[in-house]
């Protein structure tokens, strides 16, 4: 089967990828970039641990034919940490036991990530909601919305410092 | 989530000064850094050069004979370097092995010798056909050019109905076995388990009271997130070496001596990180094929199965139907007990009975009783572990039926169940004693919690219907062998060795453990779980076995390391070690304290000087096992219209003996919960008359989202277990085994309906509420006549209690067909 | 997934031109998050994919009146959801669209996808039948108008001819004293296939009576269906909760309900009574304002 290029950009660095068209953005990552943070549990965007950003939003990546991501910026747990540094949603997740097996843990970023950019103080029921479409079978979700909640409200006060 | 702590035995450091007390401290997890910027590797995560990818071919019929099987197209695809079917197994294993193999020893009922069908097909989705090539698709595209010829054959996929004479047979050669012998005619009915106690005949009939009931659960999946994946190379000089998603790389190892019929020192394995296991990953699915591809191929393969695979074709636990009567004086206490749980373990004979019935009647003193367990066969994938194992059906129907007796006499269903409350001991089902339990405590915390003391809230949605139920749950612990090291640094930090899988938290708790007991600050020990070849041995993760027993070599190790510090210390000082005391890192004789050396500065010296650079070892075979109980309390919400039900609350006491780290625990118990809530809800397998699943994914097979899981807050109770270190006891399993009960008597006190059968979210509420309204009693349901079933003398039971198979060493593996029956952490 | 041909054409009408050559077995990819899953799990590949990320004028939601809501069948689930003209206009809509997957599937599939895939579950069609929506289509022989009603034929097949691709779906104003609503049942709260569901949507007359309902019943039968009985027994009457308990109950013999993995037929049966009645009492309230 022909192969194509894919230009795509992932975590901030443009990428020019060989593949065929019935692989999917999450080979790419994972096979052609060796990112293997992002996880395949189910292949048919029923569990979210693929989930990546793409142009800002969540989706999932087992459901983008590689080509589809062509033109796209396309963010993974990879590209959350900068400069060395956790994002404040990976540090709450590690300090509130956000995590147990972390299976889940990249897609589970991702999309409470994708949550905290549009609503900067969300209530129990809109975290619960944000990441119903990332399944969880370790931890019965309530350490992960601590987490979230935790981190919205660090986001919050440094937001506070960095805007005085 | 708040958290009721009880007082703690051992006094917390004061602020001002750094803790050296991180027993009970809520450490963050060691690993998390790893597993939240995605670097920790998971099973799929591993490649090698010139790897192919391996697929299977599923059967697309529950029950048939494979006629032929052409394979020629598929071998002629360019990229393709391997083809193996089930016939073509014995021939591998001989080449391999270099011995004489008969092809009948693979023509056995048994699911870990088959691993491709060999001659027919037993369940849908089983494995016939397996390839190698160069790229997923090419795989696929080879597995579509592979024709079978079946002969499909009558299926048969409800136990009851297995049980029947007339039904077809699953296996041929599987003879029903008793306590005293094994059967002659084969028969679907692998296994029949009775124990009994006293004359359960008169005391039923003397009862002032008696309920009875069936009850039914649904094939249920473990749900972990991670699908089993596996890598394998063969190297020429004879060996193998595995990358896998394993509860015990030292199960996989043994495993894989025995079916491969070669040594262990000729295999190598690596346990990956773990997505999520629950019992599931402790036995072997993957790895066998995977390895034999590798060796037919001359290339590494890689191997991960698809979510439909895991649904159809792992080991989900069993289906259960389950009969019960009990018989009690008016003031709740119970006379009798008569129960016939029937298992259905699916193709293959394994899992089942008894561990259902300690798990269900264990909690309570039964002065007569008779429990009779069957494991029967159906055209569905054989069965396997699923965090206490086989606990969650037992307690659904005995804590259903408590729950009705309760109703019936007019008391609470805790007064009820702290009347018959086992003690220390009193002994279980299978006649073996409790050491120092905690049930009592966990029954009164949740006696003396605000929610239940309070009157029942009415539901903020309008027209639904609040209700509140109470359920308890037992798992008997587990134990094994584990063997750790303690390797000490010379900057005075310390490094955990060990083989042991972590599940979900383990690699911190340990790391508190040494920390404790090296006096040093947690920040300070790291721990590692290298493969089979560096590892010391470990029995597989499972049973709620590793922070109890994993805890204790690591406890052992750490003191080993401090009295071998303490012995280089003293040459350093030159005097006898018994005059060198040791505090918080630092070492001192004790006449003159003004001479010091740090952990670091000893460690430093003795790297290069007297006897040496300091490890620690700690090794500890099986202790008594620590119980553990819980008592949970759950209100949920039902629409009385559509028999939607949302669980809104759960208070879940448990008896945890002693939290090392109060947040892994809570993160146990409320993980166990939700499982038991999908359980309850919406999980089950649904097959049709041919045999073929019909929710084969996530969307039909309904794990519970975060919209669906509700505050759980937990009681951590603290009795301490008599062995191991600081009175720990395993956390994990017996958080789920309550749920499922208590969701179900939630419901009743919402609607006064009684629903006998899970998953009951809609229709089942909506029958049962239409069935006490019209006065239909479907509990009642007469059990069909087993005819003649060969028994045996039931005054012999079996080994005692939840009893884990783990083996315990390599000439045990090579004995099972899969590493040791699997459990979960 | 085994291999297949793509194409992402940069127009309409290239899409069309290359559905014309290239002839049968090929699918058109909007969102792709049934495609996927149908390529994956059922082994259906396709000989070739037309891709419509390419093409630039699909993705709008716009709303003039007199000429209605415009979805482009390449907009996202998330764009209709969000977008503010549907959100004031067309709350069914909202809510409908709104329970389709994840947040991760609405930032993927597109309204166009969910009712091209035709499943009889499908959440978003109720709701759209219900209001008289048009889908445009078009293939090389120019754009053809077709009522949403006429459109679903069976399970996972629907009047797309050969060669031709949905270009948008075409609602129109809303009317005055109309309201509408849809309610499914599904076990989960989130990320599940409606059981059943029900779509209404009325317009009373100055007189209060009812002088239009449609009420669209899901997953309950082999495409959505119209529950005539039920719309007959309410317009020109006025509505009450005994008018509304009957309607529910002729509901239900218009419903054609199966059994399997996910309810049997007597609990479809009784949920269409449920769902109809809740959704024609939310309706008629929001077209009394």
């Amino acid at each position: 089967m022909a192969k194509m290029i894919v230009n795509v950009e992932v975590n901030g660095e443009l990428q020019e990828l060989l593949t065929e068209p019935h692989r999917t953005l999450l080979d790419l990552l994972r096979d052609n970039l060796s990112l293997t943070g992002t996880k395949e549990g189910c292949g048919s965007g029923d569990c979210g641990a693929c989930t990546v950003l793409i142009d800002g939003r969540p989706v999932n990546s087992c459901l983008v034919l590689a080509p589809e991501a062509e033109g796209r910026r396309v963010t993974t747990v990879e590209g959350l940490a900068e400069d060395n540094k956790l994002h404040p949603v990976q540090t709450a997740f590690i300090e509130e036991g956000g995590l147990q097996c972390g299976i889940c843990t990249p897609g589970m970023l991702i999309s409470a990530v994708a949550l905290l950019r549009s609503n900067t103080e969300p209530s129990e029921q809109s975290i619960r909601y944000a990441i119903s479409g990332n399944l969880c079978r370790c931890t019965g979700y309530d350490k992960i919305v601590r987490a979230i909640e935790v981190a919205s409200k660090r986001m919050k006060a440094n937001a506070a410092i960095a805007s005085h | 989530m708040t958290t009721t702590e009880l007082p703690r035995t051992v006094t917390e450091a004061p602020a001002d000064k750094v803790t050296h007390v991180v027993i009970g401290q809520r450490v963050a997890k060691i690993e998390g850094v790893d597993k939240v910027t995605g670097k920790a590797l998971y099973g799929a995560d591993t490649s090698r050069p010139g790897m192919l990818w391996g697929k299977m071919l599923p059967s697309p019929h529950a029950h048939a004979i494979i006629t032929s099987i052409d394979l020629s197209a598929a071998r002629a695809l360019p990229g393709v370097f391997a083809v193996i079917t089930g016939a073509d197994l014995p021939g591998i294993v001989a080449r391999i092995s270099e011995t004489d193999l008969t092809p009948e020893e693979f023509d056995t009922p048994s699911r870990g010798k088959q691993i491709l069908a060999w001659k027919k097909v037993v369940f849908f989705g089983q494995p016939v056909v397996a390839v190698a090539a160069v790229t997923p698709a090419i795989a696929e595209e080879a597995l579509a050019l592979i024709k079978v010829v079946y002969e499909p054959l009558p299926v048969v996929v409800d136990p009851e109905a297995a049980m029947r004479p007339d039904a077809p047979l699953v296996q041929n050669a599987v003879f029903t076995e008793t306590f005293s012998g094994k059967a002659t005619t084969p028969s679907n009915i692998a296994k029949v388990t009775e124990l009994s106690r006293g004359n359960v005949d008169e005391a039923i009939a003397n009862a002032e009271v008696t309920v009875s009931g069936t009850f039914r659960t649904a094939m249920v999946h473990q749900g972990y997130i991670e699908p089993q994946a596996c890598l394998a190379e063969y190297s020429a000089d004879g060996r193998f070496t595995i990358w896998t998603s394993t509860q015990g790389q030292f199960g996989v190892r043994g495993g894989l001596s025995g079916f491969l019929k070669i040594p262990p020192r000729r295999i190598r394995v690596t346990a990956s990180e773990i997505g999520g296991g629950f019992g599931a990953k402790g036995a072997m699915t993957l790895e066998p094929i995977c390895t034999l591809l590798a060796y037919s191929a001359g290339r590494p393969v890689k191997m991960q199965l698809t979510r439909s695979e895991v649904l159809r074709a792992t080991r989900p636990a069993p289906d259960a139907v389950m009969h019960v009567t009990l018989g009690a004086r008016t003031d709740g206490t119970l006379l009798g007990a008569r129960a016939a749980f029937i298992w259905d373990v699916g193709a293959y004979p394994g899992g089942g009975s008894v561990g259902g019935i300690n798990c269900g009647f264990g909690p309570y003193i039964v002065p007569a009783y008779s429990y009779d367990g069957y494991d029967v066969l159906t055209n569905r994938p054989s069965t396997g572990a699923y965090r206490a194992p086989n606990g969650p059906q037992g307690a659904f129907a005995v804590e259903s039926a408590l729950d009705m007796l309760a109703r019936k006499l007019g008391i609470s269903p805790i007064t009820l169940r702290l009347r018959n409350a086992v003690r220390e001991g009193d002994r279980n089902p299978s006649d073996v004693p409790y050491p120092r339990i905690g049930f009592r405590e966990t029954l009164e915390a949740i006696e003396n919690h605000p929610v239940w003391a309070s009157p029942k809230a009415t539901s903020s949605r309008p027209g639904w219907l609040r209700g509140r139920g109470v359920a308890c749950g037992l798992w008997g612990g587990g134990v094994g062998t584990s063997m750790a090291h303690v390797n000490i640094g010379e900057d005075g930090s310390a490094v955990i060795v060990t083989g042991a899988v972590d599940l979900a938290g383990t690699r911190t708790t340990m790391a508190q453990i040494a920390a404790e007991e090296l006096q040093i600050p947690f920040e300070r020990v790291n721990i590692v779980q290298p493969d089979t070849d560096t590892a010391p041995f470990n029995n597989p993760t499972g049973g709620s076995r590793l922070t109890y027993s994993l805890g204790t070599a690591v406890y052992r190790a750490a003191i080993d390391a401090r009295t071998k510090l303490k012995q280089r210390a003293s040459q350093q000082f030159r005097c006898p070690a018994d005059e060198v005391d040791y505090r918080d890192g630092e070492f001192w004789v004790r006449s003159d304290p003004s001479i010091r050396l740090t952990i670091g500065q000893v460690a430093r010296s003795a790297a290069g000087s007297g006897d040496g650079p300091v490890v620690g070892t700690g090794e500890v075979t099986h202790l008594l096992r620590a119980p553990a109980f819980a008592t949970q309390l759950v209100e949920v919400e039902v629409d009385p219209e559509t028999g939607a039900v949302q669980v809104v609350n759960v208070v879940a006491a448990q008896d945890v003996g002693r939290a090392i780290n109060p947040t892994a625990c809570e993160g146990q118990i409320q993980g166990g919960v939700v499982q038991g809530i999908g359980w309850a809800l919406t999980e089950g397998y649904v097959y049709d008359e041919q045999g073929r699943l019909r929710n084969p994914g996530l969307l039909d097979y309904r794990m519970p989202t975060a919209l669906d899981a509700p505050n759980i807050e937990c009681v951590l109770v603290e009795v301490p277990a008599i062995d191991g270190p600081y009175g720990v006891r395993g956390v994990g399993e017996v958080p789920i085994v309550p749920t499922p009960a208590a969701v179900a008597n939630a419901v009743f006190d919402a609607c006064a309906g009684r629903v006998t059968s899970l998953p009951l979210c809609g229709e089942p509420v909506i029958v049962a509420m239409s069935d006490s309204r019209t006065g239909v009693d479907r509990s009642q349901m007469v059990m069909f006549n087993l005819g003649p079933i060969p028994t045996g003398n039931s005054s012999a039971p079996e080994s005692p209690g939840e009893e884990p198979k783990l083996a315990t060493e390599v000439e045990d593996y090579c004995a099972e067909d899969d590493v040791a029956e699997p459990e979960i952490e | 997934m085994r291999a297949f041909a793509y194409h992402a054409p940069a127009s309409l009408a290239e899409a069309v031109a290359i559905l014309r050559r290239e002839g049968p077995g090929g699918r058109v990819l909007a969102g792709g998050t049934d495609l996927l899953v149908q390529m994956k799990e059922r082994g259906t590949v396709p000989r070739y994919v037309v891709s419509l990320r390419a093409v630039a004028d699909l993705s709008h939601v716009t709303f003039q009146t007199g000429r209605g809501l415009v979805i482009g069948s390449r907009a996202s689930l998330t764009d209709v959801i969000t977008n503010r003209d549907v959100r004031e206009r067309y709350p069914i809509i909202v809510e409908s669209a709104g329970l389709v997957g994840s947040h991760q599937i609405q930032n993927l599939g597109t309204v166009g996808g969910n009712i091209c895939n035709a499943s009889p579950s499908a959440d978003t069609a109720p709701p759209l039948i219900a209001l008289g929506a048009i889908l445009r289509l078009h293939s090389d022989q120019g754009p053809r108008e077709l009522p949403i009603a006429e459109f679903f034929t069976g399970p996972g097949r629907t009047a797309l001819e050969e060669g031709e691709v949905l270009a948008e779906i075409i609602v129109p104003d809303p009317q005055p004293h109309s309201g509408g609503s849809y309610e499914r049942y599904t076990p989960r709260q989130e990320m599940d296939i409606a059981v059943a569901s029900a779509a209404s949507f009325v317009i009373l007359a100055p007189d209060g009576t009812v002088s239009h309902a449609k009420i669209i019943l899901g997953a309950v039968g082999p495409t959505p269906l119209h529950a005539r009985a039920a719309e007959a027994m309410l317009v020109g009457k006025i509505p009450s909760g005994g008018l509304i308990e009957a309607a529910a109950s002729a509901a239900v013999s218009d419903a054609r309900p199966i059994s399997d993995q996910r309810g049997s037929e007597s609990y479809r049966r009784h949920l269409i009574n449920v769902l109809t009645r809740r959704t024609l009492t939310r309706a008629i309230e929001s077209a009394r304002g």
